[in-house]
């Protein structure tokens, strides 16, 4: 899995890709926690180029939300493809996170 | 011993080395020395010829003198001539003897000729008066002045008178050391005619070296194509010139040449050798240390590294300071490291093995946890059940249960654990018996359990406290009343399971999505309900199965799911257990899982 992270606005965008699962899970939540570390409070995980989620890694998004929820920020997600959007449902992300179709919408949001 | 095999060592190519450092130098002093050496022969020559000639001059005086004293005692001599014409009319003479004679007569002609030998004696003289002078030079080679092999040779002395005219000219033998020399005869008028050399008498004009002026030291001739070295002298008599010459072959001076070089080429060849056996003896102590270092190397390989403390070795490592030396020096470090390295793999190997050898246990445990669905336990109630759960690794955070909450009530679970393996094998230990324990001991009053969703949403309050991992973990849990067939359930963020029902086919059971336990102390569930039919069953599973993956990275998926329950949903739920793990790994072939994987199946009959 590859991500890229890059500013806009007052929002920091992690684009995501390839597989998130328990190989480049450890990877990834450093690089996450990192960024919210950095001070950054408003979050868009773009999820267009991201194929599989697994429960590792969803974990690291539960862990993500109560760090940037102790600091008062949000994390919203973007592009997710319908298989993750399945995902996101049946443990009720959804609830969680505000989930939006494209990157423009979600930037809109900050 | 393989000579090329030999040459290709080090040792080898050692004496190789220092060979071609000498030889290269040795040839071109070979070449000096062999010049030097010849140069010398041929000053030796030179000096024995001067002496010669010298002696040869002192002899010719001599002689001139002895003969001038006895001319005239020769000129009277009429004997020789008597008996010669005697023995040529004499009846016994044959035919032989008869052309004996007549060469000699043939070669009186020439003029006087007397013989010496060495101790100038006069063996026999003759005088002849010359009417012409058509001489038969082949009567002269019979004549033989000196046998071949008697070196005796003619010598031009002197002019002979008789009665003030010059018949001719005297000559003189002389036996003489060197190998070959050579005279000439001249005729009255001094002309060079013919003459003797090395034992053959070569009638020609003379060379053309020696017809002109007398030459100093050494020169070469070259005379019916052979090469001589020699030297030449004039004498005077009276007017005219003369000149003799001693020749001495050059193959014979080669030949001395040879062997003198033959013998030092012997001395020198018997030092070569001797050389080379030293240098091969420095060579091989030379590579001795070399060959304890290999032979140490080999050895510590043998005995699979164990120390060995070879006494050679550390001895040559002190000892030594050439770069051998240090080798060995580095030799012995690196064992010392290598017996390091070697305690740490072996530490690191031991702790490695109780690691397995704990998770071993661990997974034991964890197996022992997960409820022993045994036909016995079946015996008698309305359901038939079974159930299967393979962890990725040797633990895993997969599990399910089912007891019954009384004799009427079967409770159901299935659960997984974010991640897998040890982290998430505790986390579902924690969950599992949370979960059995809120479903037994909490009874809001005798024979009245507690409603599902109230089940998840106090053990995920309990999960929630001090979870800062945020392992989570999804949980679906039904309860059964056996007697009616009203299934109560709620689900905590996991796939709802699949009802297959002859009547109605086959369904997910709905749901309200709600969080998984443990990431949310608010999180609500609720309880939904669905009534089953004797012959339903229900198949639940964890995201293992239909997340398992092929060669390819495709995904088992729930449509490959809902096709296999379509056509599998008459087997038993032993059966049905077994196929989903027949058919999955056969799904994902060599490609190992990457997550635990669950199942459970219950079909429920009427009591």
């Amino acid at each position: 899995m590859e991500w890229t992270i890059s500013k806009s606005g007052s929002a920091t965008v992690m684009a995501l890709q390839g597989k998130l699962d328990s190989f480049s899970a450890k990877g990834f939540e450093e690089a996450l926690l990192a960024v919210i570390a950095a001070g950054n409070t408003g979050l868009i995980l773009d999820c267009a180029q991201l194929d599989y989620v697994s429960s590792a890694g969803l974990r690291i998004f539960y862990l993500a939300a109560n760090r940037l929820q102790n600091g008062a920020g949000k994390i919203v997600f973007c592009g997710l493809n319908e298989n993750l959007r399945r995902v996101f449902d049946i443990v009720d992300l959804a609830s969680e996170f505000l989930i939006l179709p494209t990157r423009e919408e979600a930037l809109l949001q900050f | 011993m393989n000579l090329r095999l030999y040459f290709s060592s080090f040792k080898g190519k050692l004496i190789l080395l220092v060979l071609a450092a000498i030889l290269l130098p040795l040839a071109g002093a070979g070449i000096i020395l062999g010049n030097l050496l010849q140069q010398r022969v041929y000053t030796s020559f030179e000096n024995e010829l001067q002496v010669a000639l010298e002696t040869l001059e002192l002899l010719l005086e001599r002689w001139q003198e002895e003969l001038a004293n006895n001319l005239d005692r020769l000129a009277d001599d009429r004997d020789l001539e008597t008996r010669l014409r005697l023995e040529e009319s004499g009846p016994a003479a044959d035919s032989t003897m008869k052309e004996k004679i007549t060469a000699q007569r043939k070669i009186l002609d020439i003029g006087w000729l007397a013989l010496f030998d060495l101790n100038r004696q006069l063996k026999s003289s003759s005088k002849f008066k010359s009417k012409n002078l058509a001489l038969d030079f082949s009567a002269l080679e019979k004549f033989q002045i000196g046998q071949n092999d008697s070196a005796y040779f003619l010598i031009f002395l002197t002019e002979v008178k008789q009665r003030g005219q010059v018949l001719g000219y005297l000559a003189g033998g002389l036996q003489l050391n060197s190998p070959a020399s050579m005279v000439f005869l001249h005729d009255k008028k001094l002309r060079n005619f013919a003459f003797w050399l090395d034992g053959e008498l070569i009638f020609t004009d003379l060379p053309h070296g020696l017809a002109a002026p007398v030459k100093k030291g050494m020169a070469d001739f070259v005379l019916g194509g052979k090469s001589y070295k020699g030297m030449t002298r004039g004498r005077r008599y009276g007017n005219r010139q003369l000149q003799y010459a001693l020749l001495v072959p050059v193959a014979h001076l080669q030949r001395d040449l040879n062997k003198l070089a033959g013998s030092l080429l012997a001395i020198i060849g018997a030092l070569f050798v001797i050389f080379l056996i030293l240098l091969a003896g420095l060579a091989n102590k030379m590579m001795q240390p070399l060959q304890s270092l290999t032979d140490y190397a080999r050895q510590l390989a043998a005995q699979k590294f164990s120390p060995r403390a070879d006494q050679a070795l550390a001895q040559l490592a002190i000892c030594s300071q050439d770069e051998i030396g240090k080798l060995a020096d580095s030799f012995l470090q690196m064992e010392r490291q290598l017996q390091i390295y070697l305690r740490e793999l072996a530490e690191t190997t031991r702790a490695h093995e109780q690691i397995q050898s704990e998770l071993r246990i661990a997974r034991e445990i964890q197996m022992s946890m997960l409820p022993h669905l045994t036909p016995a336990w079946t015996q008698g109630k309305p359901f038939e059940i079974a159930a299967a759960m393979t962890p990725a690794e040797q633990v895993g955070g997969d599990f399910y249960d089912c007891f019954m909450l009384d004799a009427q009530h079967l409770c159901l679970v299935i659960g997984d654990v974010s991640d897998k393996g040890l982290p998430a094998a505790l986390f579902m230990a924690m969950s599992k018996t949370l979960l059995r324990a809120v479903a037994t001991l909490t009874r809001v009053a005798p024979a009245a359990n507690i409603p599902p969703h109230e089940i998840l949403t106090q053990v995920n309050r309990e999960l929630c406290r001090d979870n800062d991992l945020f392992l989570f973990v999804t949980v679906f849990l039904g309860v059964i009343d056996t007697q009616t067939g009203a299934l109560q359930y709620s689900c905590g963020g996991h796939h709802p399971p699949y009802l297959f029902s002859a009547g109605r086919g086959l369904f997910a059971l709905n749901h309200q999505h709600s969080a998984p336990l443990g990431v949310k102390m608010a999180a609500r569930y609720e309880t939904a309900e669905v009534a089953l039919q004797p012959g339903d069953g229900l198949f639940f599973y964890t995201d293992g199965v239909i997340e398992a993956r092929n060669g390819g990275g495709e995904l088992y998926s729930e449509a490959r799911l809902v096709e296999f329950l379509k056509q599998h949903q008459t087997a038993s739920a032993e059966e049905m257990t077994q196929q989903i793990a027949a058919e999955t790994k056969k799904f994902s072939g060599a490609t190992p899982p990457h997550d635990d994987m669950t199942v459970l199946v219950v079909k429920y009959r009427t009591a």
